[in-house]
């Protein structure tokens, strides 16, 4: 009787997880694809809710660790063959950074903010937006880069002076700047603050990368 | 190719395993409330039907206890140890014993049973 329960439960358990870990974003999914990840999370679980507590039938635990890898090899399987199954499940691969720098609308839909995407980049070796080329945010939550090669590299660290069109104050005294100049480069360029997604000091020069609109180099 | 037969057996054995085990499990709390029924006749309790009544429990328990939650089917042993304490030392509870015996078995079909609200 509990055995069908435990089955049914299952079956809606994993694909309200799946939703769940969809509607999160990329960055929570680290090397998995979202139905791997929700695998790992609850198998663990499963086995050892009977495991602990002999008042439970072992069936409970096996029941949906069963159902889970059936749900699994379906969901394999049809991914396989449709591509638009694919893309709900896993969702498909976004470009983050393209030939205008910092793609802010579609950051905002993976969830991410522009601290992220940098780490990211990072990860991969690139210091500075201008050195990427594309980036593209893969179905995994990892991120691809194609460099730039007509982009040299800076020579330090570039420092982050706004971020999401809020002053990062503690990196002034850093990059020897003051607010003030800050906005003069920004109304040098028709811009303010609020417009301004990404501004860091790299070298001798300045990166700036409004929203919605193709990154402006001051400098350097 | 041996993950898909693999799978199809795993299908299978939950489908045709949640089924079998739902008939065997319907069965026997049905003839547990006949065996219970038989307990009283015209006002008077039968010690002797409580203990048979207990023994073919407790064979049957082994069974359901692969499958089903250990704590209602305990609760219905302690029921029927209720019925047979109350006609040896108590009889005018034994009344009382029965129902909370009846009661027990209507819970554990309810919470076991294939239904939406047992799924949700």
């Amino acid at each position: 009787m509990a055995m069908l329960v435990n089955a049914l439960r299952a079956v809606i358990i994993y694909a309200i997880l799946i939703l769940g870990i969809r509607l999160m974003g990329k960055r929570q999914i680290g090397e998995f694809q979202p139905f791997e990840f929700i695998i790992t999370l609850i198998i663990a679980e499963l086995a050892a809710v009977p495991m602990t507590d002999i008042s439970i039938p072992i069936l409970y635990g096996l029941v949906p660790i069963f159902v889970i890898f059936l749900m699994h090899l379906a969901i394999t399987l049809i991914s396989n063959k449709s591509i638009a199954f694919r893309k709900v499940v896993n969702g498909s691969p976004q470009i983050v950074i393209n030939a205008d720098g910092i793609d802010s609308s579609m950051l905002k839909k993976l969830n991410m903010n522009v601290n992220d995407l940098l780490e990211a980049i990072r990860v991969q070796g690139y210091f500075s937006i201008e050195e990427v080329k594309y980036a593209i945010v893969e179905t995994n939550g990892k991120v691809s880069v194609l460099p730039n090669n007509d982009a040299s590299a800076p020579s330090g660290i570039p420092i982050s002076l706004i971020v999401n069109a809020q002053y990062v104050e503690k990196n002034f005294p850093l990059a020897q700047i003051d607010q003030k100049t800050i906005d003069d480069i920004l109304k040098g360029n028709n811009l303010s603050l609020e417009k301004v997604i990404f501004m860091s000091k790299k070298d001798n020069g300045f990166f700036l990368q409004p929203y919605g609109a193709k990154f402006i180099t001051v400098g350097g | 190719m041996a993950r898909n037969i693999a799978a199809i057996i795993a299908l299978v054995l939950i489908v045709a395993g949640g089924i079998g085990l739902e008939m065997y499990s319907t069965h026997t709390l049905g003839e547990l409330e006949t065996r219970l029924d038989k307990i009283e006749s015209n006002g008077v309790f039968s010690l002797e039907k409580t203990e048979e009544t207990m023994a073919w429990w407790k064979k049957k328990t082994k069974v359901l206890e692969m499958f089903v939650l250990h704590e209602p089917l305990h609760e219905i042993d302690l029921a029927l140890a209720e019925i047979k304490g109350a006609i040896l030392y108590e009889p005018q509870d034994a009344g009382i014993a029965l129902t909370k015996a009846k009661t027990a078995k209507e819970i554990l079909l309810e919470r076991h049973k294939l239904s939406i609200s047992n799924v949700f």
